[in-house]
């Protein structure tokens, strides 16, 4: 199939997208055009990400171009451990070496402290870098909120692919009245 | 704070009350091991004895308050005499690294677990911080689930766990990030592996995400057809999907291990036979057993029973067996008050044995008199 944007590649990515009167519009596109397209880029308004489902759909893109492109994650990440491996956790002072050869971490701190080097590592061994399950009871709201959006997006996700496109509009509104409390909540909190 | 005054009957009688009515014949077992660190600390591999005690006294004052956890008897493991640690070691409950720097590392443990269906222990600084753990008969991933969460969010009033918002709970080991949920079952496959299709189904559970390993802890020889099954992944599913993985999992593994078992019943030939009475041969003269012999050669029987092949063996319960005969579990209930030899361990098992599964007990087998071979051995 062939890319509808620039009708020349072939087309990598193939979407559905609802909008807001139900219709229904599908979508190829290459390897090339995806990275053009406005919706996978941080810029787009507030506004246009809540009136459009492409916003939803734009996450999961993203994990699949890293996906695609994992060959070159695991260079980079090969690279970066010889180059930094006396580098020290700046609060248990344990370093990159050291989790090599153990295979294990001294503390939380390590977690942001390595990121860059352990997020290459945790993709091959786990499925995906983003927690899905149990939160803990005693986290702020604003997480309890983001937590509930993240697993409609996942329903929602699952919805697409057996093609339940009324169930996944209700979720869409679902998804889009929790992120205005959301945005509401982050607000009230500035002022 | 020291309690020294050890309940050491709590310590040998672990386990669980073995229910006759439930069918425990493929999938042996099934277990679910939460793990969480408390937040403040460093994890177990990079922190030092005083930071462990401190971790240890901050969970051991929560479960004090604790009104669900009253029935729960906490342990120091440095108090627990060398064959009750053995005896954790052969249930699976702890690790080798436990009885290793033991300063600041406990056991919280179920008391009464003969009447209880489920094994329940809270395992404190061993690779992570806590590791809550319950082990059931049969398909009861569910239930061992629900407990183990239970107790998680009953700790959880008290205590603040290292939490990431994108990587979920936080571990030492990356293995287990994200939920920090291991489930596991416990199947004895011995018609898969006659028929050598186990080798294409553990190459499949690979492929989705799940690993298989012996019966013994941190052993790869695969022993008596029993294979651990657990899943590889945390972080990127849900407990629920987890859970209801391995779930389907297990079913699918008895439909598989029910086909291998007719397509060897409509062909059974004197080979099969042969190696099912040359085990029953083995079991009932041997004098002394090995572990590894004895869960090998059970195995065997037990899938004779299965395809009708033998009938001069009672009916048994093979997990309630091979659990039975553990050289931890027969110096503690069966040679008493004395060091025992490797042989003296060796002969009793073979006793025991020989006691559960021959149909006619035979007079003169008490495991206890060790030295009295001849007597048994005529009557056999």
């Amino acid at each position: 199939m062939i890319c509808d944007n620039c009708r020349k590649n072939e087309a990598f990515i193939h979407f559905i997208t609802v909008g807001n009167n139900g219709e229904l519009q599908k979508m190829n596109l290459c390897r090339e055009c995806i990275k053009d397209f406005s919706f996978l880029n941080d810029t787009v308004n507030d506004k246009q990400k809540e009136s459009s489902l492409l916003n939803v759909l734009a996450i999961d893109l993203g994990n699949l171009i890293d996906g695609g492109f994992a060959d070159e994650g695991q260079n980079q990440y090969e690279l970066s451990l010889n180059v930094r491996e006396n580098k020290k956790c700046s609060n248990c002072g344990t370093t990159i070496a050291q989790v090599k050869k153990s295979g294990r971490l001294g503390c939380s701190k390590c977690y942001e402290d390595f990121m860059l080097e352990l997020k290459p590592f945790i993709k091959i061994i786990q499925s995906g870098i983003e927690h899905k399950g149990k939160i803990p009871l005693n986290c702020n709201k604003r997480l309890k909120i983001e937590k509930k959006i993240k697993d409609l997006k996942f329903k929602l996700e699952e919805q697409i692919i057996i093609e339940n496109f009324e169930e996944a509009a209700k979720l869409r509104d679902k998804i889009t009245s929790l992120q205005k409390q959301l945005h509401l909540s982050v607000k009230r909190n500035k002022k | 704070m020291e309690d020294r005054d050890i309940d050491l009957k709590g310590l040998t009688d672990i386990g669980y009350k073995y229910d006759n009515q439930l069918k425990q014949d493929i999938i042996l077992n099934s277990a679910a091991y939460l793990y969480r660190n408390v937040s403040g600390y460093k994890f177990n591999e990079a922190n030092d004895r005083t930071e462990r005690e401190n971790i240890l006294f901050q969970i051991q004052e929560a479960k004090s308050s604790i009104k669900f956890l009253n029935n729960f008897k906490f342990y120091y493991i440095r108090d627990i005499p060398r064959l009750n640690r053995q005896l954790l070691m052969d249930k699976h409950l702890i690790s080798d690294s436990m009885i290793q720097k033991i300063a600041g590392k406990g056991i919280i443990l179920k008391s009464g677990f003969a009447n209880n269906k489920k094994l329940t222990a809270i395992i404190i600084n061993e690779d992570e911080h806590l590791k809550i753990q319950c082990h059931m008969a049969g398909i009861k991933i569910k239930d061992c689930y629900r407990e183990v969460i239970k107790i998680e969010k009953k700790l959880e009033k008290k205590l603040s766990f290292s939490f990431s918002q994108n990587l979920g709970y936080l571990t030492s080991n990356p293995s287990v990030l994200g939920t920090g949920l291991k489930v596991e079952i416990l199947a004895h496959l011995p018609s898969l592996v006659i028929s050598t299709r186990i080798i294409d189904f553990i190459k499949n559970l690979n492929q989705i995400g799940y690993g298989v390993s012996s019966y013994i802890t941190d052993s790869n020889e695969i022993i008596g057809n029993l294979f651990r099954i657990s899943n590889l992944v945390t972080l990127g599913k849900n407990e629920e999907s987890i859970i209801e993985e391995l779930d389907a999992i297990a079913h699918n593994i008895i439909d598989e291990e029910n086909n291998a078992k007719k397509e060897i019943s409509s062909e059974i030939n004197f080979i099969i036979e042969d190696s099912v009475f040359r085990s029953f041969g083995m079991l009932k003269y041997a004098k002394v057993l090995s572990f590894e012999e004895a869960v090998e050669l059970l195995s065997i029987i037990k899938f004779g029973l299965d395809l009708k092949i033998i009938d001069e063996v009672k009916n048994f319960n093979f997990y309630k067996l091979i659990d039975l005969i553990t050289d931890s579990n027969i110096e503690l209930n069966h040679i008493k008050n004395k060091k025992a030899s490797i042989d003296e361990i060796d002969f009793v098992r073979a006793c025991i044995v020989r006691d559960e599964i021959l149909k006619n007990n035979i007079a003169g087998l008490d495991p206890a008199s060790f030295g009295k071979m001849d007597q048994g051995g005529k009557n056999v």
